[in-house]
């Protein structure tokens, strides 16, 4: 059994670890490019949300690429993605692809893992499947911070280019990670690199800009055009909302700070959005609230077409725009956005952003009102 | 009081409940007229643009009831049947139209969460009545009177009754028909026929009796439902799929139509589940996808070759 998965950002690392630690012939999906996304929208329904596409395109280049088994997570709404596993199965078997799809869904998580892991002969040391589970979840967990921190320093990089090519080393490097002392020397390395790669922080306060929207389009940077990045190269920087070891702590693991968080979130959220509506909208206008307390001075909310729930925070971000005081973007994203397209629209907003701070200094002496 | 019901969305699958309700109750309920072109372009100018159409006609709708009424009813929809969810813009929707429209009377919207069972209908209930009345004897009073009516409803669409209002366009009425088609759909895209662009009308014009996912008992729609591998988690989607799969598999049905909406969540997935249950069951069958920017000629014209290519397949005896 030749098993894949399909990508998300980097969390590629950790689960490749995980299932090759416990015996299986991982084969890993070939990195995601237009061709992917080309041949996943080929063999999609019509008006399907972006995501779907290009998980098609990763299971069909993964089974050129030999895999027989799929491993997918499930999902009980109202957001579709609990929905794709079906309809992608349908999709494979009608192309006649000898596939099988593992499902994993919440309430049968181990007992569908177990039977899979029997079928495949393997004789899984399951004392050590916490530790080796602790583990991937910490390289992710590291490049998840990596990525945080070029994100908001990125502007003050000496050479364009040079914290995009750190981190993909990091990841190559932390893939080749197998203990606790490799992944902390690597992390030291890289801690020491990028403080070369980086000028002295300037007088000025860079633009901050609050990144909201839809997880998987805001975690895997070919399918947002490397969203993040062009704003890192027009002089702000940025934040993000969610990242995937965030979402594994605080709906797999218990920890108290993310529940606490996200307490103060709903608190914050409820004149806005009365109830959760499935997805991440509620993330999405609870995180835009908090961007702009902090003093952000604009938001980027990014998601794919036809995405219900952030549709519904959509409709809600103008009026917390015009409470909250604080400008917002929305870039609704399919298979046929341009890059060139984005990078205009990224300019003329910060551009946008740059003169309203500069007004406010004139008349205040502050860069807010 | 006076309680506006939008006659959009949620109303054309529950309409006699709503109305029943809060005329039991003692208010007057003032429901707007059917969509017409001003209502829809209302709802276009005020909605966001990527929101479905129906949502936008419901913003149109909701638009027409301001400053003639005092309280607008559009409840919160989280469930209507135990172990499923709606579709998250109908759960989110007093949300929506709270913040696009401006100077809109308050909304009564309860939250109607079924997975809750009879707790959840009755704490709903309780939400929904409350700015009207305390009393709970008249509450539930006008549940009961509810409760009839939406089952008399119910009743006359199992009967193949498709309009109470509009008799001739009744299933029951045809004696000799063309042939019989089902229509599957969300009810808000089936029984709008402004939204639709009067595709029941056509289909009758020609003869043909139409079929719904409405008059399919309960019980039709789980045994439908039981082909698939993981059950739905959406209840539109159930009626929508189980509706598709037991009139693809009924031998009396000549042919399928699904209409959709574009940008339709729950619908791209549904009209691939549906597509494949009509070829698996080799059945004709026809996808309409519909928005603000769609023609009713076109519709016609779809039409037409769709019902053409039904009596040559019928001429040709490959039925």
């Amino acid at each position: 059994m030749r098993v894949t998965f399909p990508h998300m950002g980097i969390t590629w690392v950790g689960i490749r670890h995980l299932l090759a630690e416990l015996g299986f012939d991982v084969v890993m999906a070939p990195p995601i490019t237009r061709e992917t996304l080309e041949l996943g929208a080929k063999h999609s329904p019509e008006f399907i949300c972006l995501p779907f596409k290009v998980l098609m395109g990763n299971y069909l280049q993964a089974v050129d690429a030999g895999a027989d088994a799929i491993f997918m997570l499930g999902g009980i709404g109202p957001c579709r993605l609990g929905y794709y596993a079906e309809v992608q199965r349908e999709i494979m078997r009608d192309l006649a692809l000898p596939v099988r799809m593992v499902v994993l869904e919440s309430d049968n998580f181990v007992h569908e893992l177990g039977q899979v892991v029997r079928e495949a002969g393997l004789s899984v040391p399951w004392v050590r499947l916490l530790p080796l589970a602790r583990f991937c979840l910490a390289k992710v967990s590291y490049l998840d911070k990596l990525e945080a921190n070029l994100l908001r320093e990125r502007y003050r990089e000496k050479r364009p280019g040079s914290c995009s090519s750190l981190f993909a080393e990091a990841v190559r490097s932390v893939d080749e990670t197998s203990s606790w002392t490799a992944l902390r020397k690597v992390q030291k390395d890289v801690s020491y690199k990028l403080q070369h790669l980086l000028l002295p922080a300037p007088v000025e306060a860079p633009l901050r800009i609050g990144l909201v929207g839809e997880i998987y389009m805001l975690i895997e940077p070919v399918v947002n055009l490397h969203l993040g990045e062009r704003l890192g190269e027009l002089g702000c920087s940025v934040t993000r909302n969610m990242y995937a070891s965030d979402w594994v702590k605080e709906h797999l693991l218990f920890d108290w700070r993310a529940k606490a968080f996200a307490r103060h979130l709903a608190r914050v959220t409820r004149p806005y959005l009365a109830q959760r509506v499935g997805g991440h909208c509620f993330e999405t206008v609870g995180y835009a609230i908090t961007y702009a307390q902090r003093g952000y001075d604009g938001l980027v909310q990014i998601l794919p077409l036809t995405c219900m729930p952030e549709i519904i925070a959509e409709t809600i971000l103008p009026t917390v725009s015009v409470d909250f005081d604080i400008p917002v973007l929305t870039v609704t994203l399919d298979e046929h956005a341009g890059e060139a397209g984005l990078l205009t629209r990224l300019e003329a907003y910060t551009d946008m952003l740059s003169e309203r701070r500069q007004r406010r200094m004139e008349v205040s002496g502050y860069p807010c009102v | 009081m006076r309680v506006g019901i939008p006659r959009a969305l949620s109303y054309h699958e529950f309409f006699p409940a709503f109305e029943e309700f809060f005329r039991a109750l003692g208010c007057e309920v003032v429901v707007t007229a059917s969509t017409t072109a001003s209502i829809a372009q209302q709802g276009i100018a005020l909605a966001c643009d990527e929101v479905c159409y129906p949502v936008k006609v419901m913003h149109g709708h909701v638009a027409a009831l301001a400053g003639q009424v005092d309280k607008i009813f559009v409840p919160r929809l989280f469930s209507t049947e135990s172990g499923t969810c709606e579709c998250p813009k109908l759960i989110g929707l007093a949300d929506m139209l709270r913040h696009s429209i401006s100077d809109m009377p308050p909304l009564i919207s309860p939250y109607v969460n079924m997975r809750l069972g009879r707790r959840g209908l009755r704490r709903a209930v309780w939400a929904g009545a409350k700015e009207i009345t305390l009393n709970p004897w008249r509450i539930s009073f006008a549940c009961r009177q509810a409760h009839n009516a939406w089952m008399e409803r119910r009743r006359t669409w199992l009967e193949g009754q498709l309009s109470i209002a509009d008799k001739s366009t009744n299933v029951i009425s045809l004696e000799k028909p063309s042939g019989n088609i089902a229509v599957v759909g969300h009810p808000y895209n089936l029984y709008d026929s402004y939204l639709n662009l009067r595709l029941f009308e056509h289909l009758h014009i020609r003869g043909y009796r139409v079929y719904t996912p409405q008059m399919l008992s309960g019980r039709d729609l789980v045994q439908a439902n039981l082909q698939l591998r993981k059950p739905l988690f959406w209840s539109a989607g159930r009626k929508v799929f189980g509706a598709g799969a037991h009139y693809a598999a009924a031998s009396d049905i000549d042919g399928i139509i699904h209409v959709a909406s574009f940008g339709c969540g729950l619908e791209s997935l549904l009209i691939d589940l549906v597509q494949r249950m009509a070829r698996l069951h080799n059945k004709p069958f026809l996808l309409l996808t519909m928005d603000e920017h769609t023609g009713e000629a076109g519709v016609e014209t779809r039409l037409e070759a769709f019902l053409d290519m039904l009596l040559w397949r019928e001429e040709a005896g490959c039925v």
